[in-house]
């Protein structure tokens, strides 16, 4: 099983920890307009980045996959649970994106497509450059040997 | 080959027809004059269009050349065509022309829609489909007499049927609309009644009028599905299925077997304890992008006893069809508790209402969900299964409209597996079987315990890669 980049923890983190505080102020100075005691207001401010942090750090040690010979695995999920099995024999075709955020921290996130309907969701995101590119190179690869003749539908 | 003369004439009606309508409307002289011009516009460009549209076979290819200013090729090969619509809508029986559709897996299928072909056209399109898939495989394993074997064999006919079938489809949905207006009429009466007279005479007076409501809709739905299934017909054609059905709009296709990505029977309450049940195939064919319920699920029979369908079911895709093993208790238990609460928060918020003004006898609604809670999670929980065959996978689901689903291994696309923060306090999965197609709902094997539906995946992985290689 490979984990992601750990960048893309941080930027999880980073960006959960900026709505959370955003959450945390608006009700911080609603509790403390409405009902004036300091230490409810200061809990209350701290709780929304607190949880939202912990979401991204759950949510990056819950986030693997694996190459496997014949398919591909896909788990994550926090409050949702998700495991994906993708054969190679059914992959389309693969792609790799690059927003510039991305470009900027050298990630990038790698979609696999195939004919079937929940297939818009098998995303791999926070993936190193380089393995991004030899992900979609192996798999490209593999797609094409396991195919021997099926049209994949 | 051209698209029929007649096309030029009711395109530019169609486009045009409520143009003139509204303009009439308004003034029917300055509709007349400046529709006349519009018209001779349209009509021109009408005639334009069929003269830039072309479509000819060749090589195992359906061609299409079309467009006025930008022009389009489109090259569609014939193995790759996942099954055809012909329409025929009652003007386009009025002039004897078909709208043939032609569906290919991810296609746009508004580009390979021939618009309008002559009746006898549309059949020789029909043939010439055939006969290329027959040629290939008259190619590929050195075939036998294609001759004989294109005559059409009695697959299925309606004849008497069609009642039956137009009054059982829709009951299940009239009679949960009516249970609702029941609830409702209940609901209001509550709310106007001042004693216990009161209320039982209202909540009388609006059910009786609930229950006629609802039995009014239930008669126009079967009759819309007596029309629309009017004459409806299966031939079989060595292994291309076509139908055709209607009473006014005729609506028909080709469906070839190898295209077939999974069966479907759906029997309702009703007709399982009839003994009736109805077979479905749907393809890859996308029907069309913007719609999300665009899939190409086909009638095959709408109404049969359970062996005949069962019977065909396994003739058409070699599939077994085995007893169904139903999930482990803990659902039946999760469902028991899940109406429970529905229930508590219902006679939480009616019993609130009852210190604002509503009688107490509106209490009946959440007491009679406590009543039934038991029941209805028993129902809900037997009528889910599964079983893993040799070579098909079969999925049944639903109590008022079950559903079972027979999906070939060969046809799965990926598996999913997922544990909803509802399931996980139970320790519940569900496994999602994805096949090809536009469809957003596939075939599921809801609440199966952890690692159980882990364990299920995993076989049907197996399962698939035998089937493949």
């Amino acid at each position: 099983m490979e984990s992601l980049d750990k960048k893309i923890r941080n930027i999880w983190i980073g960006s959960s920890l900026l709505v959370g505080l955003i959450i945390g102020s608006v009700l911080g100075v609603l509790t403390q307009a409405t009902l004036q005691i300091a230490p409810l207001t200061a809990l209350i401010v701290f709780i929304p980045p607190a949880l939202s942090v912990l979401y991204s750090v759950k949510r990056y040690r819950n986030w693997f996959f694996a190459v496997h010979d014949d398919h591909l695995e896909i788990n994550h999920g926090v409050v949702r649970k998700v495991s994906m099995i993708v054969p190679y024999v059914r992959v389309q075709h693969i792609d790799t994106n690059r927003g510039p955020l991305e470009r900027f921290l050298g990630l990038a996130s790698l979609r696999v497509y195939t004919a079937g309907s929940q297939g818009a969701d098998m995303r791999i995101p926070g993936l190193s450059q380089e393995r991004a590119e030899e992900m979609q190179e192996d798999l490209k690869k593999k797609a094409i040997e396991s195919e021997q003749g099926f049209d994949g539908v | 080959m051209k698209l029929s003369k007649k096309s030029i004439v009711l395109n530019t009606l169609q486009n045009f027809g409520a143009v003139f309508v509204f303009l009439a409307f308004i003034n029917p002289l300055i509709g007349v004059v400046l529709f006349l011009p519009l018209l001779v516009i349209a009509g021109g460009y009408q005639y334009l269009y069929w003269k830039n549209y072309n479509f000819y076979f060749e090589g195992g290819d359906l061609k299409i050349e079309s467009g006025v200013i930008t022009k389009n090729k489109l090259d569609i090969p014939v193995r790759r065509i996942q099954d055809i619509d012909v329409k025929r809508g009652i003007f386009q029986r009025i002039f004897s022309i078909a709208q043939v559709n032609i569906k290919t897996a991810g296609g746009d299928v508004s580009k390979a829609s021939l618009k309008y072909l002559e009746e006898d056209q549309a059949e020789e399109v029909r043939q010439e489909l055939r006969d290329l898939k027959n040629r290939r495989e008259k190619d590929s394993e050195k075939d036998q007499s294609t001759e004989e074997a294109s005559e059409p064999e009695k697959f299925y006919q309606i004849g008497d049927s069609l009642v039956t079938y137009s009054l059982l489809t829709g009951a299940p949905r009239s009679i949960l609309l009516g249970a609702f207006f029941v609830i409702v009429a209940i609901g209001v009466s509550g709310f106007f009644a001042t004693s216990a007279v009161e209320m039982a005479l209202y909540s009388t007076g609006l059910i009786i009028t609930a229950v006629i409501l609802s039995g009014l809709l239930y008669i126009a739905g079967a009759l819309s599905k007596y029309i629309q299934y009017y004459d409806f017909h299966v031939d079989r054609r060595r292994d291309v299925f076509e139908y055709e059905r209607g009473m006014i709009n005729k609506e028909g296709g080709s469906l070839p077997e190898e295209k077939i990505q999974k069966l479907e029977v759906t029997e309702n309450f009703l007709m399982r304890y009839m003994g009736y049940a109805t077979l479905k195939a749907e393809t890859a064919g996308v029907m069309d992008k913007e719609k999300i319920s665009g899939t190409s699920t086909k009638v095959l029979i709408p109404l049969d006893s359970r062996e005949e369908v069962y019977r065909h079911a396994r003739e058409i895709g070699e599939l077994e069809i085995e007893d169904i093993e139903n999930i482990g208790p803990v659902a039946n238990e999760r469902y028991r508790r899940r109406y429970l609460l529905l229930s508590t928060v219902i006679l939480a918020g009616v019993t609130a209402l009852t210190f604002v003004g509503l009688h107490p006898g509106a209490l009946i609604i959440p007491l009679a969900g406590f009543l039934i809670a038991g029941k209805a999670s028993d129902l809900k929980w037997a009528n889910i299964g599964y079983s893993m065959g040799e070579n098909n996978l079969m999925v049944m689901k639903g109590f008022w409209n079950r559903k079972t689903y027979a999906v070939p291994y060969f046809r799965v696309q990926n598996l999913v597996t997922v544990e909803s923060i509802f399931q996980r306090r139970w320790n519940l999965a569900t496994v999602t079987i994805d096949t090809a197609g536009s469809r957003i709902i596939n075939p599921q094997i809801v609440d199966l315990e952890k690692e159980q539906a882990y364990r299920i995946r995993d076989q049907l992985f197996d399962k698939f890669n035998d089937s493949i290689y």
